[in-house]
């Protein structure tokens, strides 16, 4: 069980993907983190094969992506999406329901929305509810989709701390059920409490990768953001704090 | 889905309008310049019906029988089709669309069905005997969707909006040729300005029996890719991660749509604002799913667009307004009504 890529290449326009190879092993948490821009969400479109790649090998379960159907692939990966679109007048049971597409089993998707903290939003209507909200419904109906990897792009966008702690507890708990999660974040402290192994990139290309505790260094935050961070070890959940003198140069250097 | 029929319940409101139209379309048979008794047009409609027509089957004339069954039957149900064909139509396109402002039209349908109707009537060919401008104006549209979808094609897939904006230029562009036409041979105007204006007199029961034949298949295939639709409304990169062949989604949904609608626009002309509004006024009473949205709107589709020929055909005694300009004058007021009235439960946002 798991999910490998092997020098991916992928080009659109003046963007592209360069030389990718990850390999995602089964009941972790991968993470992917780099600047805006950087190919984060193409490096997970590509990787679900939204985008087809123009060269290398991806390869789920021993077997190449493009050997799967599209509804077999579903039934392995679900996604969260950065974008939500609107459709009309769905209910968020019609939204999380409409997971079960891939499933060949009528199930409950009370499960989903416990464990997402909005069985209270069942009958509502999705138009009307926060973005907030929606996010969390996104996720409800990729948990409903019981695939056995999940791809989360920024899952904790615009969230509050409440749903962001949420967000924290459900990629937990699919970890414990299982499932492999894939996560694009911004947030380094998010990705240092959530994940076994992490990938950094930048214009397109891996530029440190392995276990999160050998590859968030310092000195890879540097290379990957250009900001100097600083370690704070006091046991809090906020081990990495921007270094406040470096970004005042930065400033005094930009004046 | 539990069957609940209890007051305000989904399956309640859908039998509400199922009655609704059954009384439309018996109500719709008593209008005519002749005057028959309501109880007599109620027998002979459903004298008709296998079983319960034994117990029907007195009381009325072989001229009233005639009148009813022979010249105003085939108007009553080409109505319902058309109507029924061109809301189901809407529900599709604005799910593959994902636009609440796009109707069947807009794919092709009206451009291309319109210059096949003119071409027919401008040359006066008679390739299929008295029905060639039908099938001229129903393969025209076929032919006009298929190029639009072509040109859209790109690595692989068809853009919503590519093929939108295609759409639109292509048609605007079989305009300026129909205009052409029509400039170019002042005795076509008045027969081309009724078929644009769309009117359901005249129709026979053999062009119904096709049409109807072509409109259900297309309903079936529509309600049987209820499921692919809903998830297109939620953006192609969702659809596709829970499992959605996406581009094979739209192909079928469109090209179907396109045969249903095309069929119905083949008989009547075209028609508007049933398309764009019956949809709405369908997902405002059932919710967004198309599984319920598609039948329903079908039925409410129907219903309207045979009170609407009532109006065209029995509002003025010495001739018929074309339905066309009845849909648009009645359409959009009570639209606009529905909106305000219904508005609560988030579906304006």
């Amino acid at each position: 069980m798991s999910l490998e890529l092997e020098n991916v290449n992928f080009r659109r326009g003046s963007f592209s993907l360069k030389n990718i190879d990850i390999k995602v092993n089964e009941h972790t948490v991968l993470g992917i983190g780099g600047q805006n821009g950087s190919g984060k969400t193409t490096l997970v479109r590509v990787m679900y094969g939204f985008l087809h790649r123009d060269s290398g090998t991806i390869r789920l379960d021993g077997k190449v992506l493009e050997d799967y159907s599209i509804i077999d692939r579903a039934r392995k990966i679900s996604v969260v999406n950065q974008e939500i679109s609107e459709p009309f007048n769905f209910t968020v049971e019609d939204v999380v329901s409409l997971s079960g597409y891939s499933s060949e089993e009528e199930r409950d998707i009370d499960d989903a929305l416990d464990l997402c903290g909005i069985g209270y939003l069942r009958n509502r209507s999705f138009s009307e509810i926060s973005g907030g909200e929606k996010r969390l419904v996104i996720i409800a109906a990729a948990v409903y989709q019981n695939s056995k990897f999940v791809i989360m792009d920024e899952p904790t966008a615009f969230l509050d701390i409440d749903k962001e702690l949420r967000v924290m507890k459900i990629i937990r708990s699919l970890k414990n059920a299982g499932k492999t999660v894939i996560l694009v974040m911004h947030d380094i402290n998010l990705l240092y409490n959530l994940c076994d192994d992490v990938v950094f990139i930048k214009n397109g290309s891996i530029v440190a990768s392995g276990s999160t505790e050998d590859t968030m260094t310092v000195e890879n935050l540097l290379k990957t953001f250009d900001v100097k961070f600083k370690i704070y070890d006091n046991g809090t959940p906020f081990k990495f704090i921007p270094d406040d003198e470096m970004d005042y140069a930065k400033i005094k250097e930009l004046s | 889905m539990k069957f609940n029929l209890k007051y305000g319940s989904r399956p309640f409101k859908a039998i509400v309008i199922t009655i609704i139209l059954f009384i439309s379309i018996i109500f719709s048979l008593f209008l005519g310049p002749v005057k028959i008794p309501l109880p007599v047009v109620a027998r002979i409609f459903f004298s008709q019906i296998p079983l319960v027509g034994n117990f029907a089957h007195w009381g009325f004339t072989g001229v009233e029988y005639d009148i009813v069954v022979l010249v105003r039957e085939p108007v009553i149900l080409g109505a319902v089709i058309v109507g029924a064909a061109l809301a189901m139509g809407g529900s599709s396109v604005q799910s593959v669309f994902r636009n609440p402002i796009t109707e069947p039209y807009i794919i092709g349908i009206s451009s291309g069905a319109t210059l096949g109707a003119v071409f027919a009537l401008s040359t006066q060919v008679m390739w299929f005997g008295a029905y060639t401008l039908q099938v001229l104006a129903f393969s025209f549209s076929i032919v006009v969707m298929v190029v639009i979808y072509s040109i859209s094609f790109r690595s692989g897939r068809v853009p919503p909006m590519y093929f939108l904006l295609s759409g639109i230029a292509i048609s605007l562009f079989l305009s300026a040729i129909v205009g052409l036409m029509l400039f170019s041979n002042k005795r076509l105007e008045s027969e081309a300005f009724a078929w644009l204006l769309g009117s359901l007199s005249g129709v026979t029961w053999a062009e119904d029996a096709v049409v109807f034949t072509i409109v259900l298949i297309s309903g079936i295939v529509l309600t049987s890719f209820s499921k692919d639709m809903d998830a297109l409304q939620m953006g192609e990169h969702h659809a596709q991660s829970i499992g959605v062949n996406v581009e094979r989604a739209k192909l079928i949904s469109l090209l179907v749509t396109t045969l249903g609608v095309s069929a119905a626009v083949s008989i009547s002309g075209l028609i508007g604002f049933v398309g764009l509004l019956m949809p709405h006024v369908s997902r405002m009473l059932f919710g967004g799913s198309n599984r319920i949205v598609i039948p329903t709107s079908a039925v409410l589709g129907a219903i309207f667009l045979l009170l609407a020929n009532d109006i065209a055909r029995d509002s003025l005694s010495y001739t018929e307004i074309p339905v066309g300009i009845i849909t648009g004058l009645v359409g959009v007021p009570f639209f606009m009504y529905l909106l305000r009235r219904i508005s609560r439960g988030g579906y304006v946002t």
